[in-house]
């Protein structure tokens, strides 16, 4: 295999494989607050912010597999 | 397809200082907050326009979640411009790439408008201002304690008996992954800002550049998603930079300021 194709098969598999953990973290956080809304409707308000706070937490460790391959490929 | 590049280009030079693209992107977006916060403020009434409910609103929003962060309305007042100043700037600088017309503009070095925060220089200044600040105000409160906070050396003169020597080693390697973890903020909160907007941009690009017919209807879903994930960054920017904030300054007060009033309300009603 020459370096061109190599530097494409780390960049797709970076994000790929870094993909995994933050997906099934942000189903949880978006079943759970859900549930939460659901028993009880009135505080849907207070939690959505804490949600995508939460989301945008879970979701950083994806970005730095991203930010990986975006230096792997145009860096 | 348009080339895609980490690095900022650079437009014109003034004297040994080069001006890249980013830096014009963040003047550009000052220009046009104060531009908005003028068109604004000239016609603030006490029944408010359109534009003065929007700036009120997200005044309000903030001043809710800066009592509940530093728990006194006092502190919470003079902070508030801080924030308030870093969330509408990114707001507005995270949707650059939305504006017509001057995102054509192309010299033969690349594009001269570009997002500022689509450039790593951009989001990395911004969280070397907070955490700075952060630190700088820590020290400047009380210098033994707030070093004392991450290298802990004050169990080792506690010691009495050897099993406490145990004891203070493990304290110290916790204060050790605590300035691990200061360091990790520094990461997370700039690559998560760059990461999103920059691959927002990037994602636009390769879907436009598939062929000649995707160049037109079928972006507009990702440009909307690019659209929101910049309003999300941007909110949840700010809040992190809050809570690291009052965290790194609460941890050298003696005893947390609160008065009763401010303190967040619990919803006990229809319960």
């Amino acid at each position: 295999m020459d370096i061109e194709a190599v530097r494409l098969l780390a960049a797709g598999l970076a994000v790929g494989l870094g993909a995994i953990g933050p997906g099934i973290g942000e189903g949880i956080v978006a079943g759970k607050t859900m549930e939460a809304m659901g028993r009880n409707p009135e505080i849907s308000d207070s939690i959505f912010p804490k949600m995508i706070v939460s989301m945008a937490i879970c979701e950083s460790t994806a970005i730095y597999a991203l930010v990986v391959a975006l230096i792997i490929l145009f860096g | 397809m348009q080339e895609i590049s980490l690095q900022a280009n650079t437009i014109f030079e003034i004297g040994e200082i080069a001006i890249s693209t980013s830096m014009l992107g963040s003047a550009i977006t000052t220009l046009i907050i104060i531009l908005i916060g003028l068109l604004t403020v000239r016609k603030a009434r006490i029944i408010p326009t359109k534009a003065q409910i929007i700036f009120e609103g997200i005044i309000n929003a903030f001043m809710d979640l800066l009592v509940s962060a530093y728990g006194s309305k006092k502190i919470a007042r003079k902070w508030a411009p801080f924030y308030i100043t870093i969330f509408v700037f990114l707001l507005i600088a995270n949707q650059f790439a939305i504006i017509p017309i001057i995102n054509s503009i192309v010299t033969e070095d690349g594009l001269v408008f570009t997002t500022p925060t689509a450039n790593f220089s951009q989001p990395i200044a911004l969280t070397i201002m907070v955490l700075g600040i952060a630190h700088f105000l820590a020290l400047a409160k009380s210098p033994l304690k707030h070093i004392d906070n991450f290298i802990k050396i004050s169990p080792f003169f506690k010691i009495k008996k050897p099993s406490d020597f145990g004891k203070a080693i493990g304290t110290f390697l916790m204060g050790i992954s605590d300035l691990i973890a200061e360091v990790a903020k520094l990461v997370s909160l700039s690559a998560r800002l760059f990461g999103n907007v920059f691959a927002g941009e990037v994602m636009v690009i390769v879907i436009a550049g598939i062929t000649a017919y995707t160049q037109y209807i079928i972006p507009l879903p990702f440009i909307v998603l690019s659209i929101f994930s910049g309003l999300v960054q941007a909110y949840v920017f700010a809040i992190l930079s809050i809570q690291f904030m009052a965290g790194t300054i609460k941890s050298v007060e003696d005893e947390p300021t609160k008065d009763i009033e401010t303190a967040p309300k619990l919803q006990t009603e229809n319960l």
